[in-house]
Formats: C-alpha cells, structure tokens, sequence
C-alpha cells in the first residue's frame, strides 16, 4: 500500500492546500469561459449551478429535489449492492475453496462477465418490473463480478501454512474455513466491495438516465438535458461526485481501521 | 521414563508423476518424556518431513509412528512451531495463543481460556503484549506467541522446525533458554529440528543425525553435560565438532 | 478469534441494514397508492419503442405516444386505440394544433437565409407530394422508420409499410397549423431563467414566407462557401414523413423545382448525409442526427451543434420559453397521437376510459401510464387529465 497505511491516513493542512489547486483553477476558468462563451446551454456559470447545489431540498422541475434524487439513487445501489454482496461472497468463498465447484462455475461467469451491465437494461426491463426492479438488477450484474472475483482471490491466496498451523492445533476443515480462510481472505473482499460499489455507482446513475425511471440523479440529469437545463446537470454530476469521493473514503477508513494489518508479517 | 513417541521403520517417497525421489528410508527412534531431542542432517535431508509425519500434515508410506496411545498419527498430541512463526495477523497475541482452546475438539470454557492463556503470555514474558496485533511484534517475540500457542493445548510433544534459524543470535539464545525453562516447568518434551550444532549442543539430550537423502539414522549422538551448559566448556565444544563432522560428513 | 472484528462487522451489517429499511419507510416505494381515493393516474417515462413491450408484460395499463408505435401496437395485437390525439381534451384544443413543427437556430436563419428557406420548402414540398402520391410516402417512410425486415411484434410479425399504411390514416401533414399556445403552462421552477411567458414569440414566419416564393420559382441566392448544416430529428417516429419523402423522392423534387436533397448513401433507407442540390450545385452539406426524444434535439439547438430540428412543438415552445435561441418555422403535421390500452381493459373511448381510471382509483390500483419525457404527448397527456381532474403522479416517486 505504499505510502497509504494507516498512518498517514490523517492528511496534513499543506497537502489538503496542495490538493485544491487545481479544482479550484477549473473553477475559475470555468467561470472566465462561462462569461465569455454566455450561453446556458454550452456552460453554465458557476452562480447558477450553486444556487441549485445550496438549497439541495427544493423541488427541481416540480418534482423531488436534488437530495431526495440522491436517495433515490443511492437506495437503488445500496440494494443491488448488498444483493451482490449476499450471492458472490458465499460464491467466491466456495468457488475459491472447492477446485471441483470452481470448474464448473467460472466458464459460466467468464462468459457473462464481459457484458457491461448496461446492455442488460432492455432485458432487465422486460424481466424485472420498469423503474425499481430492473436498475436494481443492473446494479446487482454490476457489483456482483468484483465482489465475486476479490473473494476467490481472496481464498486462493490463503496461506497454506496458516492452514497447516490450524490444522495441528486441531480444526476440522469446516473451523479451518471459518477461523483461518475467511478472516484472512477479508481484505481482499474489502477492496472487492470497494470496487464494486464505485462501479455499481457509475451504473446507477447510467441506468437511470435510460428511459423508465422517474426519479433518481441520472434521471434528474437527462430530464434536464431535455429541458436544456444544464445548470441542474452540472450540479446533478457534483453531488455524483461527492458520494463518489466518500463511499471511498469509508472503505479507506475501513481498511485502516480493520486491515492494518494486511501484507505486513 | 516411558517413550512417549516411537517412529518404526518410517520411509517415505515423493512423486511428481514423473519420477520418483524417495526421501526417507527405515526411519526408527523413540523419545522418552521430559526429553529435548534435536533432529540434524544436511540441508533438504528430510527432517522437516520427518516432523511432519508426525504431526499428522503428511502419511508415511512405510512404518508407523506409536504415540503412547495408539498407533496413527492423529493420536499424537503434537503441536508444531515453524521457522516461519504462522501467526494469523487478524488476531491478537491473545487470540493467536486462545486460538487451539476455542476449537471444537477441546470444550474450554472462557474463563478457563483466559487463565491458561495468562499463564502461557506470562510464561513467555509477552503478557504487557496481550492486545497487540502480530505485525507490531519482533520477529522474536512473535516466535514466543507462536511457542506459547502450540503450548496452550498442552501437547504431549512440542515439535519445532528451525524455530530460531531466522532470528538474530542474541534473541536465539534467549529463545534457547526459554525452551530449557519450558521443559523445566511444564514437562514439555520436544523434537527440535536445526542446522545450529552449537544450538543442538546447547539444548538437547540426545542429537539424531540424518544422512542424505534418501534419509536414514546416521547416528544417535547422547550429550550428558549437566544444564545449563557452557558452550566456551572444551569438552562441549569436542561434542559440537563431533556433531558438525557427522553432519557434514559425505560417507553414509 | 477476532472476536472484535466481527463484531464491528455485525455492527457495519446491522447499521446497513437499518439504514437501507429507513430509506425504504420514509422514500415511498413503488407501490404506495394512498392517494386519498383521489381518481389517480400514475405516468411512467419510457422511450417510444418500448412502451408495446411494457403494455404487453403487463407492466402498464396503456401508452400516449406518436406514430408509427400506436400501430404497431394495435397491429400486432398488443392493445387497442382508443383515442386519437385530437379528441383529447380540453376539446377542440388538438383538433388543428401543430403536433410536430421544424425549428431553426436563430443565428443559423441569420447567417444563411437562403439555405433555412431552402429547407422550409422542400419539408412544405414532402407534404405536397405525400397527398399526391400516398402510397409511395408509404413505402418511403417505412422504409425510413423500420427497414425491409418485418417487424416482429409479441408473437406476430408484421409487415412495416402495412403498419405506416395504417399509421398514416392518423396523421395530418400541413404546414399551416397554429402551435399550441403554453401561457398557459406555469414555470416549471424559480431558478430557470429567462422565463417570461408572455414576452416570447415562439414564430419566424418569413422563412416559410420565403420558402413559398422558392416553390413558385423565385430563384434563391446561394452562399459563397456551401456550409455544413445538421438537422435533429427523431427516426423512430413517422411524423417527419415530408422529410423522408422529400430526400428519399429527390428526383421528382429536383426536377419539380431544381432543388432537392441529394442523399450521399444513395442506397441507404436512412441516410445520414444529403447535399442541398440546387440548380446542379452544392449550396449545403447536410448532416442528419437522429435523437431519443424532442427535448434532446432541441437543446441541440441550445448548444449551437444542431441547427435545424424536426420535433415536437411543446418541447420546442419550452425551451425557447427557457431561453433558446431558436424559432418555429413552421408545423409538419397534426395528429398523428394515440391512446392504446390493453385488449382487455373496459373502455373504448376517452370518457370511458375517465371512469375505468375512476374505478381502478377507488380500488387503490391506480392505472399507469406510459409517455415519453419532455414530448408534447407528455404535455398533451398532462393537459387532458388535469382538465378531467384526476391527480398525476410519477410511478415510483409520491
């Protein structure tokens, strides 16, 4: 993890400055351009996107707000997210662990892996019910191979010679799964759940801007887009971002806080 | 003093499906109880396998090993120690010395853990480290975690592989001394594995010298000085010469 | 054995979990119909060809959309029309009101005068010949719209030119109808800007003015340098057939009138690029961009990447209310709208279909339908309910 452990977690004042210089260079010339080029529809300055970021709770368009379309999408995401987490950890573990269960299971996740999850969306449309239920199955395809992927990888990797410790202090294979393979393969799981949930993120927001939705940031984004609003998409992408910014945080934190002690013996 | 472990005739051969390369030939010795046994040769002769036969992680192909109980290897209680200590990082020293004693083959209540686990750390000299994860440990202290854990569930016989061959010599010969201290309180007998005559010398009461492979029981050396022995002592250093020769000694 | 981990991991789970059964309580689901037994439609976006599908699995109880999409529906047996767009009410508001018109950049009509009269004549023109030669704008638009394949519909395979053969019998085409007047439609919120309903003209009609000219013989002035010119239009409906027509027809036209659109993918039964031929020379190069919905083309329009657009005109009138720098020339058609509910609902025309929605309200099962986003059967829609006095809401949000 290099420069990353958990002690330097805790980011410095000079660094934090060093950091906002270039965001706030863009913003300043974003502002230049947007006075010069005077069109809403290319650019939007600055004063209009923050007046709909700072009162995040008013209606937009007549409808919910920008915080409630944050729920909206972060409900749907949180839902596949963890349903993918429900299926692929059990998966990975016993994939990782039986070589016979492995043989059979990975040609078929090899074949479907590929597909990025939003092609799925006109089939999900049809199988699942219009708006909730089929995002919710784009999101669960999404996270469900990072998940699934970082758990076998994370067993694969155990070290045979906790097994062999556990193994004359007397487990049974059973307590060697549950006390040695599962703790240790934990971390890599993490960082499973780490990717998993940036992308099942990204996929949200794009699912909902495909037609059948009627709530939810992508969805907020496109119906501006067809009112030419793009102040309402510029402010639509921050607040994108900044969830963004801090799921990973918490799974940072959570490394440091629970891995530390990961890669060091 | 009764034997507690008796190897009989033990071979063993390794295939890779192509050739054959038989490792251990005929191996037979016992050890008594209270007994510090160390178990020498050249390099790659077969002595860890040896340890590991009969700590139950690999079958012999020939022979039997005899515990004082029955005749396989499950029914030794033997705990091992590694060169590498094994510790599992995700626990606390506490938790990696609790680790046998809360499996399903011994009905430990906590109380019970939390007494014998206390003694081990106290044992060990680690007990101000209780809460401390193995990654903020030296390499020595953690091989002590890694002692105290295979302690903890009291095994007839504790088997150490090159326990200390990766640490520097000043934390070895403290170690050294531990194990003396160990058997003196806890009755503890051990089959000590090394490549260190001087540390084979210091420590055992009979030295077991491999040939080459494929291994056979080259020697059987007693070493009857008194404990704690000096190593600057002439007649100590005779016995390590003699033991350095038979090992590195290329007649069978 | 790692005892405080996983506890801290319960912990994470347990907190997860609440948080996930919080949002769900206090965010309304899918499924929430209290209304108070107020008569209630609930409307769901979708894109247009979608909508047979979702009425088919039962996902909607029926779809407001344009042609050709009602007639593939009630061709191949996935629900029947039970109102045409102009008996929407509030009555007589649909009857000659321009359902789809052709937009310009203003800018753009500035700058090249000749070429936006130019194609203010030749969309006037494709009208002139469909009501000449019907069955040819038939196979041309279906070639168009769907291909040669037939189309497969929910068990039955249907063949495109009778599909638009049927479509056509709802779609007016004339150049002449009025634009709906959106007065009447509120700002939709504070912070958009520009939002003055009564000061905008939504009409430039000396470009149609000028194209009439063109089409009696005047003869048009070229610019020096021939520029490229995009037109946004949406391919998956057929109200834009005088388009179609018009470039796919070009022989007639140029020998009609010596101008025409001249397709560079002359075998393609959707080109994406024509040349603006006039008495034998380039006067422009043509790039057609297709779109998902009205909205999008015009904020096209919006961004100076598209320059003409072919949509529809609430969501053209819209956005120009919101500050886009465009213009309506002039409408493309009227009609061309239909209601289509399942074979099986009760009700056969729009009065019928008011009470079907009242008694599925009282049954707290309220009807869902389907439209585009940001279209003018949106809009449409929208009016019409409001005026019968039932409640709309979005499916899937309070």
């Amino acid at each position: 993890m290099g420069y990353l452990n958990s002690r330097n977690i805790m980011i410095t004042l000079p660094q934090i400055i060093k950091g906002l210089v270039i965001p706030v260079g863009i913003l300043f010339i974003w502002q230049l351009l947007s006075y010069q080029i005077h069109n809403n529809f290319i650019l939007p300055g600055w004063g209009e996107i923050c007046s709909i970021l700072f009162i995040p709770g008013e209606p937009l368009f007549g409808g919910p707000s920008l915080l409630e379309n944050s729920f909206y999408s972060l409900e749907r995401v949180l839902a596949g997210f963890l349903l993918a987490i429900i299926v692929a950890v059990p998966l990975g573990l016993i994939c990782g662990w039986s070589k016979e269960v492995y043989t059979y299971v990975n040609p078929f996740i090899q074949i479907i892996r590929p597909i990025p999850p939003i092609a799925w969306m006109p089939l999900a449309i049809a199988w699942f019910s219009i708006g909730f239920g089929s995002i919710i199955f784009i999101i669960f395809i999404g996270s469900f191979f990072p998940v699934l992927i970082s758990t076998l990888d994370g067993v694969r990797v155990v070290r045979i010679h906790w097994l062999e410790v556990a193994e004359t202090l007397g487990a049974t294979t059973t307590e060697k799964f549950l006390t040695v393979v599962i703790p240790a393969s934990l971390p890599f799981i993490w960082t499973g759940l780490r990717v998993a949930f940036a992308v099942a993120w990204m996929c949200v927001v794009a699912a909902e801007m495909l037609p059948g939705t009627s709530a939810g940031l992508g969805y907020l984004i496109m119906y501006a887009y067809n009112l030419g609003q793009i102040q309402v998409i510029v402010a639509g992408m921050v607040i994108i971002g900044i969830i963004g910014i801090a799921s990973d945080c918490f799974f940072r934190i959570g490394q440091a806080r629970f891995f530390s002690w990961q890669g060091k013996e | 003093m009764k034997d507690i472990l008796v190897l009989d005739g033990i071979s063993k051969v390794f295939s890779d499906g192509i050739s054959v390369y038989p490792a251990l030939s005929n191996i037979s010795f016992a050890i008594r109880k209270r007994e510090i046994v160390c178990l020498m040769g050249p390099s790659g002769c077969g002595k860890s396998t040896v340890l590991r036969i009969i700590a139950g992680l690999m079958k012999a192909d020939a022979g039997m090993v005899h515990s004082g109980v029955c005749d396989e290897p499950a029914c030794i209680h033997a705990a091992m120690v590694f060169q590498e200590h094994g510790l599992f990082p995700w626990l606390s020293v506490y938790d990696n010395v609790a680790y046998g004693l809360r499996l399903k083959i011994r009905s430990f209540k906590e109380t019970e853990i939390r007494k014998r686990v206390t003694t081990l750390l106290f044992l060990v000299h680690l007990e101000a480290f209780s809460s401390s994860l193995p990654h903020q440990l030296s390499g020595g202290m953690k091989q002590r975690v890694a002692v105290a854990r295979a302690l903890a569930i009291e095994p007839e016989i504790l088997l150490m592989d090159e326990p200390f061959s990766a640490l520097d010599s000043y934390t070895r010969m403290e170690l050294e001394d531990e194990v003396l201290r160990i058997r003196h309180e806890m009755n503890t007998t051990f089959l000590f594995v090394t490549h260190n005559p001087e540390e084979a010398v210091y420590l055992a009461d009979r030295i077991i010298v491999l040939s080459a492979r494929p291994a056979t029981v080259r020697d059987v050396i007693p070493v009857s000085f008194p404990y704690p022995r000096d190593i600057g002592d002439p007649q100590v250093i005779e016995v390590i010469r003699l033991v350095t020769r038979m090992v590195t000694s290329k007649e069978k | 054995m790692g005892g405080s981990l996983f506890r801290y991991a319960l912990f994470l789970c347990g907190t997860l979990f609440l948080f996930i059964i919080a949002l769900f309580t206090i965010l309304p689901g899918q499924d929430k119909t209290d209304f108070a037994g107020e008569p209630t439609v609930l409307l769901v976006y979708a894109s247009a060809g979608i909508m047979p599908q979702l009425l088919n699995t039962s996902q909607i109880d029926g779809f407001f959309i344009w042609e050709p999409v009602v007639s593939t529906a009630e061709l191949g047996g996935i629900g029947k029309k039970i109102a045409d767009g102009s008996v929407l009410p509030p009555p007589g508001e649909w009857k000659n009101t321009a359902c789809c018109v052709l937009v310009m950049r203003n800018e753009f009509i500035a700058e090249y005068p000749t070429i936006a009269a130019l194609l203010s004549a030749l969309t006037t023109a494709g009208m002139e010949r469909i009501e000449e030669d019907p069955s040819l704008a038939v196979n041309l638009t279906a070639g168009w719209v769907f291909g040669t394949q037939p189309i497969l519909s929910a068990g039955l395979s249907l063949q495109p030119t009778d599909v638009e053969k049927h479509s056509f019998q709802n779609l007016i085409f004339t150049g002449d109808a009025t634009i709906p007047d959106i007065t009447r439609f509120s700002c939709l919120a504070d912070e958009i800007k520009d939002c003055h309903p009564s000061k905008k003209s939504f009409i430039n009609s000396s470009v149609a003015l000028a194209g009439k000219d063109l089409l009696s013989g005047t003869k048009p002035v070229l610019p020096l340098i021939p520029p490229h010119v995009t037109i946004g239009y949406l391919p998956s409906s057929d109200h834009y057939a005088p388009l179609y027509v018009a470039i796919q027809d070009h022989d007639t036209f140029c020998k009609r009138y010596g101008f025409c659109f001249v397709p560079e993918d002359g075998d393609s039964g959707r080109p994406t690029m024509c040349d603006l031929i006039v008495d034998n020379q380039t006067a422009a190069y043509i790039q057609l961009i297709p779109g998902q919905v009205g909205g999008g083309v015009m904020t096209g329009l919006g961004q100076d990447v598209i320059d003409v657009g072919y949509l529809g005109s609430i969501p053209a009138e819209l956005q120009i209310l919101f500050g886009n720098n465009a213009s309506v020339i002039q409408s493309v058609n009227t009609r061309g709208s239909g209601l289509v509910v399942d074979d099986m609902a009760p009700c056969f025309d729009w009065n019928t279909f008011i009470a079907w929605i009242k008694t599925r309200s009282e049954k707290h099962k309220p009807v869902i339908l389907a439209t585009a986003q940001s279209s003018i059967q949106e809009e449409m829609i929208r009016e019409a309910l409001k005026y019968e006095d039932i409640h709309i809401g979005l499916y899937g949000v309070p």
